[in-house]
């Protein structure tokens, strides 16, 4: 089989630091390729470099055989080189038909536009990939799924013989996941070949023929999946073994925190009934629509549940009916999707972290006192150790993880008694994860207040709950104290009750 | 079918038509020829101007200079003619002329917004103060009511005449068929040129449309130069019209034009201003100001109606959209 692409010895600096290392790389035609590694290990140069949005310092970049010492992004697409970039740059004020042959006119330059042959020719690429979709429909209206499937028919019908796809589930429903594996199939069975960027490990060991570790600029693992496991990839990515202990619970008090009583949302949940005391880390898990998301919401009173009641304390306060309800009562919720939902993403680090108590920050004459702000905000960065942090940067300049450190600190700023973790390790490398996983359980243990996590990572759930409750068909099916649990079993209750929930769906 | 329907043009055609029966309703005269007449005049500026306007909404971002742009190209060329008492110029010259020099003062544009990558409403927000403020400061403040003969001549150039119930004459003027062929060609250049292409495509993602090979820079430096060249001619058709070359004109009136062009669907956020709808939105501004004077309602009221029906008509718009992104 001939490489497509073919490096050897590369390396790249950027104003003295260092990105590309020695890297090795090569694709072969048809091959499902899996680039892993954590964040800043020099993944995104080496795919610019391959698009020609970079330039090498030093190496060998051969492109179908031929040796280039620069290449430049037009002659990058003329070798068939395509590239899926997460925004799928499409123009979205145009229909599916013109995107698709968009980059093949700007590129033959013809003045005019013929739109009967522009249709043809995109009703074409659809049929090679057998995507079913009206080609006059304007790109705003599709779904992020089919907006990505535009964008690979872009790629198909500029001839590509190797498409990069950058993190191109992150966005997706498991079952457009599914769709888009399917997709990546048919194009390995045509001859194309597919460069997978991602931080999914359980995506990655479905999908690929081959896989290749990345750390520090370079090459440090290449295998093809049936030797891996997913644990060697981490050790492979890390360069350590991460063992992460279980977390302990030590019951304080017999009384529970809060109790859930048979709270209902119309076609979401019934009857849910659960318990939280002091100190505890609860999971609560199942698969994808099992009412589990809205379960979250509605304890913070995003989407307030219908019927039900919840104690807190002993105290009966019925349903929680707004976000501000739930803030009186101390219960904190970190979103799943932090940069829209937990931060201000333009704004300063240090001013995230006091976000949420800012209006108790006020001196005699009721305005915002600079003075204990500043304390304030020097006290509660203190609390969670973020590398490489500098308190007036923008939060968007760190990094998945350690953005999600700044909501759990924002959170930790205002002491609450309850906190809700909505899949709080999705999109964050592995070294973080376990970082993140350990103010967690320091947060139960220390200051005793109950944590509910929900998450669909099984080993996540295994270390960091006492306890997991199932979900399957918006009801709790089981229950699981992780002490009595390995994790197959855990996976195999959770399996499960999803057959069960597919076979009367 | 069913996408035309769907359209805001098809929306917009309604509301005129409908607005139209109901005035004709309150006074039949509203439906007479010579009121057709009449607002096809009024329109001529305005509808020149949102040609400009829209093409530079739909490729960079909001502008408000091209009032600015176009008097003070008409007002230097006509003063430099009259007093140098060169009457007899053709108006080809005349022309030339001004839009030589509305595509300078555009290009003036195209450099901060482009080469300095400043946003485009706060450059010609800055532009549009400069250029009234220099034309007044140094060029002049009279009104030049002597224009050069070919000026006059084609103010008085009418297709077509008519004479209403009240016995008083209206006419069809002949810029009116200018304006027109203008917005063919526009049409055909916006959809069915690859340049026309790249400009929806530099509007919508500018980061896009770099990795698509469009080279950005020179895109918007043509729709600069044509945007001069629309302001030139548009300049000279105000001061025609109304038979005076007046250096403080129509300034500050950019909004009902920009209006006009947004209520033609080019939202920003999908960027899809289109020719019909263009024109179809300044009909529907010039048909709801001269109507409400047929129907006697005072001016103040007549600006406070014209802002409710913007504001409906981007109402309807928007909640279209958001439909349409829901599905």
């Amino acid at each position: 089989m001939a490489d497509i692409v073919d490096i050897r010895d590369m390396y790249k600096s950027f104003f003295g630091a260092v990105a590309l290392d020695g890297m090795n790389f090569s694709i072969g035609e048809g091959e499902v390729h899996s680039l892993i590694g954590e964040n800043g290990c020099g993944k995104s140069t080496m795919i610019k470099v391959i698009s020609g949005f970079h330039t090498f310092d030093k190496g060998h970049l051969y492109i179908n055989g031929k040796e280039y010492q620069k290449i430049t992004p037009i002659e990058s697409m003329g070798e068939g080189i395509q590239v899926i970039y997460q925004d799928f740059s499409l123009f979205t004020n145009m229909t599916i038909a013109e995107n698709i042959t968009m980059y093949d006119a700007v590129n033959k330059n013809n003045k005019f536009v013929n739109w009967h042959k522009m249709k043809k020719e995109a009703k074409e690429a659809l049929d090679r990939i057998k995507f079913d979709i009206d080609i006059d429909k304007y790109v705003y209206e599709l779904t992020v799924a089919q907006k990505q499937m535009v964008a690979i028919c872009r790629a198909i019908a500029q001839d590509a013989k190797l498409i990069i796809m950058d993190e191109p589930t992150s966005a997706l429903t498991s079952k457009e996941i599914e769709n888009l594996f399917k997709m990546v199939s048919r194009l390995k069975s045509s001859g194309v070949s597919v460069l997978f960027v991602s931080h999914k490990l359980d995506e990655v060991l479905k999908i690929s023929d081959n896989i290749t570790v990345m750390r520090n600029g370079k090459n440090v693992y290449e295998s093809n999946r049936e030797k891996l496991s997913k644990e060697g990839l981490i050790y492979h990515m890390t360069g350590k073994k991460i063992n992460e202990e279980r977390f302990n619970f030590v019951k304080i008090s017999d009384k529970p925190l809060m109790r859930v009583k048979d709270y209902c949302m119309r076609n979401r949940f019934i009857n849910v009934n659960f318990s939280l005391y002091k100190g505890e880390i609860l999971g609560i898990t199942g698969l994808l629509g099992c009412g589990r998301n809205e379960l979250a919401k509605s304890l913070f009173g995003i989407l307030p549940a219908t019927s039900g009641s919840i104690e807190i304390n002993g105290k009966d306060i019925g349903i929680i009916k707004n976000v501000q309800q739930a803030l009186n009562y101390d219960i904190g919720y970190v979103p799943e999707d932090r940069i829209t939902e937990g931060l201000h993403m333009e704004q300063t680090i240090a001013d995230n972290s006091i976000s949420r108590i800012i209006g108790t920050l006020v001196g005699k004459n009721r305005l915002l006192d600079k003075k204990k702000i500043q304390k304030k905000k020097d006290e509660v960065l203190s609390l969670v150790h973020i590398s490489g942090m500098r308190p007036l940067n923008p939060v968007k300049s760190l990094s998945g993880g350690n953005q999600q450190k700044v909501v759990l600190v924002k959170w930790l700023a205002a002491n609450p008694q309850i906190l809700i973790l909505n899949s709080p390790t999705v999109g964050v490398d592995v070294n973080a994860k376990s970082e993140i996983h350990n103010i967690v359980k320091n947060l139960a243990a220390g200051n005793s207040i109950g944590i509910i996590v929900i998450s669909d990572d099984i080993p996540e759930l295994m270390c960091l709950c006492n306890r997991v409750l199932i979900m399957k068909e918006g009801h709790i099916a089981s229950e699981s104290i992780i002490k009595e649990t390995s994790m197959e079993e855990l996976e195999a209750c959770i399996e499960a009750n999803g057959k069960e929930m597919g076979e009367v769906s | 079918m069913k996408r035309f329907i769907k359209t805001n043009e098809f929306t917009l055609g309604i509301i005129i038509v409908a607005m139209w029966l109901i005035f004709g309703l309150v006074n039949p005269d509203i439906l007479s020829l010579s009121n057709l007449y009449s607002i096809t005049r009024a329109s001529i500026i305005s509808a020149m101007f949102a040609l400009s306007a829209m093409l530079v909404i739909i490729a960079v971002g909001i502008d408000i200079s091209f009032y600015a742009v176009g008097c003070f190209s008409m007002y230097v060329t006509v003063k430099f003619f009259v007093s140098n008492k060169m009457m007899d110029v053709p108006l080809s010259v005349i022309f030339i002329g001004a839009i030589a020099i509305a595509i300078l003062l555009e290009l003036i544009n195209w450099f901060f917004i482009d080469k300095l990558n400043l946003n485009s409403f706060i450059v010609t927000v800055g532009t549009q103060t400069l250029y009234k403020g220099y034309l007044l400061a140094f060029v002049g403040t009279a009104y030049i009511t002597t224009l050069p003969k070919a000026m006059k001549n084609l103010s008085v150039s009418y297709i077509s005449s008519t004479t209403n119930s009240s016995g008083i004459e209206s006419y069809l003027h002949v810029l009116v068929i200018v304006v027109i062929v203008l917005y063919i060609l526009m049409h055909l250049m916006l959809n069915y040129t690859r340049f026309g292409r790249n400009i929806y495509a530099i509007g919508c993602d500018s980061v896009a449309a770099k990795r698509a090979g469009i080279n950005i820079s020179k895109t918007r430096l043509f729709v600069f130069i044509i945007a001069g060249v629309l302001c030139g001619i548009g300049g000279v058709f105000q001061a025609t019209l109304n038979r005076a070359a007046v250096p403080a004109d129509l300034v500050g009136q950019e909004l009902m034009v920009i209006a006009a062009v947004f209520l033609g669907g080019a939202l920003r956020k999908q960027a899809r201003g289109s020719i019909p709808g263009t024109a179809l939105g300044v009909i529907l501004l010039s048909l709801i100001s001269n109507n409400l004077i047929l129907l006697k309602i005072t001016s103040y009221w007549q600006q406070a109606v014209t802002g409710i029906i913007i504001l409906i008509g981007l109402v309807i718009q928007s909640s279209k959209s958001a439909k349409e992104a829901n599905n």
